[in-house]
């Protein structure tokens, strides 16, 4: 019985389908592999617009509407098998727009500080964890507060080079679909993100 | 290697954005120079403040965030793509389509049909050569050559004028007139041509 036998090696696991192929399979009406696609990528879509609005419900929120939106315009997409990048466009697009957004209803309302505050809480939460003592924490906020405060400076396209390929770690690749440039250019943005960030936190350098 | 150059490769080498032979090219820089080592030492810096300052993505129940997504899409609408019948189209938008599609035709074909134009020969525009009418060829003047066409229809009695020395006068002028025609302005006067014969009113 050498079928049966217990040295008989183990049969690998089928190769998991292509980011174009599950594309095409939703586009011949196989919605299921939409959730494939979904669990590919919610992780990265959610560090990416966390990253850019520094505030986990909107990006969360946002997340949502990226791949919702990302369903419904599927076929629009020229070239299936960059469908990652594609996303991360729309989430960093989204992000970007719910940013000016919440920017311009802070600015009209009356309580300002209020939702600035809550978006500061990770990031303060998390600097503060690693930190002890007064002194430290104070330092560490006035820090975090400072480090928002130049990243908000940079250019939209400086921010996500920086965010994506320094932060997040995204191949260069990927980061030139999402931003629709050359590789060279996402190289530029990001230096020219780090210069503006060398200038403006010249003192904790 | 200036300043920017240098601070743009201690960048990309910091972000572990350049290949092994350009990473071993730019360690010896670095050993060789406290400038760039410095640099080196500013951009590890800010590694580490985005890394730390930035702090982790706060923990997410992912499963959970599938189920909202994968809800939401469900209830989306499905992607379509877009097909154009031409079967379902009223008659006013099919004969709007088969008039576009004759209009492209004939535009196409006036722009890009081979040409019917004149025959050129010798850099002299013929349009009939069998009645092409040279003027004398012994002169040593820059000739000038005029055609004339009578034409069996009267609507293009002067279709085509074609004017330029003939090949024999060109020949025998360039070697004596070299310097003349490259230095003057080129000007053509026509001494004769014939009148159409049966349509006067003929404007040119």
């Amino acid at each position: 019985m050498e079928l049966s036998s217990p040295d008989r090696e183990p049969t690998p696991p089928p190769p998991s389908p292509s980011d174009g192929e599950l594309v095409a399979r939703v586009l011949a009406g196989d919605t299921s592999a939409f959730d494939e696609l979904i669990r590919r990528y919610q992780r990265q879509a959610v560090a990416v617009s966390y990253r850019l609005l520094n505030n986990v419900d909107d990006a969360l929120e946002v997340t949502q509407n990226a791949f919702v939106k990302a369903y419904a315009s599927l076929a629009s997409l020229e070239k299936v098998e960059s469908f990652g990048g594609w996303l991360m466009r729309i989430v960093s697009n989204l992000s970007l727009n719910f940013r000016r957004g919440r920017a311009g209803r802070r600015h009209l309302s009356l309580h300002d500080g209020g939702d600035e505050g809550q978006a500061d809480a990770p990031v303060q939460q998390q600097w503060q964890s690693n930190t002890a003592g007064p002194l430290h924490q104070l330092q560490s906020q006035e820090m975090g507060e400072k480090l928002k405060n130049a990243m908000s400076q940079l250019s939209d396209k400086q921010r996500q080079a920086l965010v994506m390929f320094t932060i997040e770690k995204m191949p260069q690749k990927q980061v030139a679909q999402t931003l629709k440039c050359s590789v060279e250019a996402v190289k530029w943005h990001v230096f020219q993100a780090r210069k503006r960030l060398k200038e403006l936190l010249a003192d904790y350098l | 290697m200036n300043r920017d150059q240098l601070e743009f490769a201690v960048s990309q080498y910091a972000e572990g954005g350049l290949s092994a032979d350009q990473e071993a090219a730019l360690k010896q820089v670095i050993e060789g120079d406290p400038e760039a080592e410095k640099i080196l030492e500013v951009e590890r810096s800010l590694s580490s403040l985005l890394a730390v300052g930035l702090g982790e993505v706060p923990a997410v129940d992912y499963e959970q965030l599938f189920g909202n997504i994968s809800q939401a899409v469900a209830q989306a609408d499905a992607p379509q793509v877009k097909t154009y019948r031409i079967g379902s189209w009223n008659w006013p938008a099919r004969l709007a389509l088969a008039a576009s599609v004759l209009i492209v035709g004939f535009v196409g074909y006036h722009f890009y049909a081979p040409s019917s134009g004149p025959v050129i020969s010798n850099g002299v525009a013929v349009e009939h050569p069998q009645q092409i009418a040279n003027a004398p060829r012994s002169s040593t003047q820059i000739q000038v050559l005029t055609a004339a066409i009578s034409s069996p229809s009267a609507a293009s009695a002067v279709s085509r004028i074609a004017i330029g020395p003939s090949p024999a006068a060109a020949t025998a002028a360039l070697g004596h007139y070299e310097g003349v025609f490259s230095s003057r302005s080129g000007k053509v006067a026509i001494s004769a041509g014939l009148e159409p014969a049966d349509k006067p009113d003929f404007p040119y």
